[in-house]
């Protein structure tokens, strides 16, 4: 399956819908699928969580509401958390987003790797 | 040790952080404006450079230290919690962003991955995204085959497809800690136990189609009936649920510690006792009394199923699916191996039967270190 990685993790806001006594978070995505995000911040995420999840990528933005299904701390202090795109609409607009940028970047542009 | 150059014009709050840094065994270099940061990276080149946020022209000095530094990672400090801010500031360059109050722990994990940044990888991991590739597929082999008949460019692209999905027999799945797979007619359902969920998937793509969250309870086992779906969590306490949109909890039996696999036979409850190693074949009144008990005869059974009058189970430590005689439940009939197991990357956790084929859901081994996935099983004889 192809894979397409971007050098610079993507910065993105999360707010945790189901915790109004916290503000609005930062970290980075480190993983995208039509699934889910995985995201590294310095501010834990709680598991079972609903979050609201935004950030930006070639100019597209996105807003998306998701579940937090797994949340560890790593070794360097950082969180990740798996976060579960809880509608099927979403899903499936990430999921065209994906193939559309999946396709156009087989090609290997400038600073993106490309796996098969 | 990691060395830091710090950028303020405020000398009480350069003292303030060089003491939080030096707390954490960080060696700062202070300058109060870039000329003096320019001079401290000239003569002592520290790792990282951060900044403190003093007047409103923050993002402009950002910008100037990315070009005048573009090798030295830029952690920057901001005064208040403003997350549109701070993913600006990551846009433009900055590799962290930190806010007010600091924490020692925000600061070591910022500076410990300082200059190592992570990547985003993005891809189609679900199969129901591979719709859209497969069309591409076809799509590519439409214009090699040009020039053939518009049938046989027809007949051509069904092959390949068919012949793409009979070949598919796995499929990841977004979760890493499965434990029990059930079929309902069109759909799956597949407990995870870390995430405490159910997951309901469609079986034509494997997509996820809902997600059932259970607080109080971690689910090991599920079993489904026409009406109902049946759980059991870890500790033993068993659920009959109706099966409407909240899977809502109809009748709680007395527990049953160790149980981690329970099927129906239409009439009984059957649950396997871990622990004792023995099958048990129960009454589905509110103690679930035990009619009969049964060594089980394999080495460990981690999920139960029946198929019309015949009880199936998966022996996970020998990877074997094993059919029972009915009347005599300790009596093995017939072993059928999973050789998709033989390279121990995976080890089966649950088992389901869709009407075709036996099922397998995994977990990798070491746990959690890869995500889930589903296995599809040649049909075991006799079927």
């Amino acid at each position: 399956m192809r894979k397409v990685v971007l050098p610079k993790a993507v910065p993105a806001r999360f707010l945790v819908v189901s915790d109004p006594s916290r503000s609005e978070d930062w970290g980075r995505l480190t993983g995208l699928s039509s699934q889910g995000a995985v995201v590294t911040s310095l501010g834990p995420l709680k598991l079972g969580s609903r979050v609201l999840l935004s950030w930006e990528i070639h100019g597209q933005k996105f807003e998306l509401e998701g579940r937090v299904l797994t949340a560890k701390q790593e070794v360097s202090g950082y969180f990740t958390s798996f976060i579960f795109f809880i509608r099927a609409p979403e899903r499936k607009k990430i999921s065209s987003f994906l193939i559309d940028f999946l396709s156009l970047k087989s090609g290997g542009a400038s600073g993106i790797r490309t796996r098969e | 040790m990691i060395s830091v150059a710090l950028l303020s014009s405020s000398e009480e709050k350069r003292r303030e952080i060089s003491l939080l840094l030096g707390e954490i065994g960080i060696l700062v270099y202070g300058a109060d404006n870039l000329a003096g940061l320019k001079e401290v990276i000239g003569a002592q080149s520290p790792r990282v450079i951060m900044a403190l946020e003093e007047n409103p022209s923050f993002e402009e000095l950002v910008r100037e230290m990315i070009s005048l530094f573009p090798q030295k990672p830029i952690i920057s400090i901001i005064n208040s919690r403003d997350a549109k801010r701070a993913v600006k500031l990551m846009l433009l360059g900055s590799e962290e962003v930190l806010s007010f109050p600091l924490s020692k722990e925000q600061l070591r994990a910022a500076l410990n991955r300082a200059g190592k940044p992570p990547a985003t990888s993005l891809s189609l991991v679900p199969p129901a995204s591979l719709r859209g590739l497969y069309f591409y597929a076809f799509f590519f082999a439409s214009l090699l085959a040009l020039g053939l008949t518009g049938w046989i460019i027809h007949k051509h692209a069904e092959t390949l497809k068919a012949a793409q999905v009979s070949q598919k027999n796995s499929w990841d799945l977004p979760y890493f800690y499965p434990s029990a797979l059930a079929f309902d007619g069109d759909n799956a359902w597949i407990a995870d136990w870390f995430s405490q969920s159910l997951y309901e998937h469609s079986t034509g793509s494997w997509a996820v189609k809902r997600v059932i969250h259970f607080p109080n309870e971690m689910p090991v086992s599920i079993a489904i009936t026409p009406n109902s779906i049946w759980t059991v969590d870890a500790s033993g306490k068993i659920v009959r649920r109706l099966k409407n949109l909240d899977l809502s909890p109809v009748e709680h039996y007395d527990q049953l510690p160790e149980t981690t696999a329970i099927a129906f036979d239409g009439l009984y409850l059957w649950t396997y006792n871990s622990a004792s190693k023995r099958l048990s074949k129960r009454l589905t009144d509110s103690r679930l009394s035990e009619v009969a008990s049964y060594p089980y005869p394999g080495a460990q059974a981690t999920a139960l199923v029946f198929i019309h009058n015949s009880l199936w189970s998966l022996d996970a430590p020998d990877r074997e699916i094993l059919l029972h005689d009915i009347n005599h439940p300790d009596h093995i009939i017939s072993k059928t191996p999973l050789p998709e197991y033989s390279n121990g990357k995976y080890a089966p956790t649950g088992l389901g039967f869709d009407g075709k084929n036996f099922w397998t859901v995994a977990q990798s081994l070491p746990a959690g270190s890869a995500r889930a996935i589903l296995f599809r099983h040649k049909k075991p004889n006799p079927l």
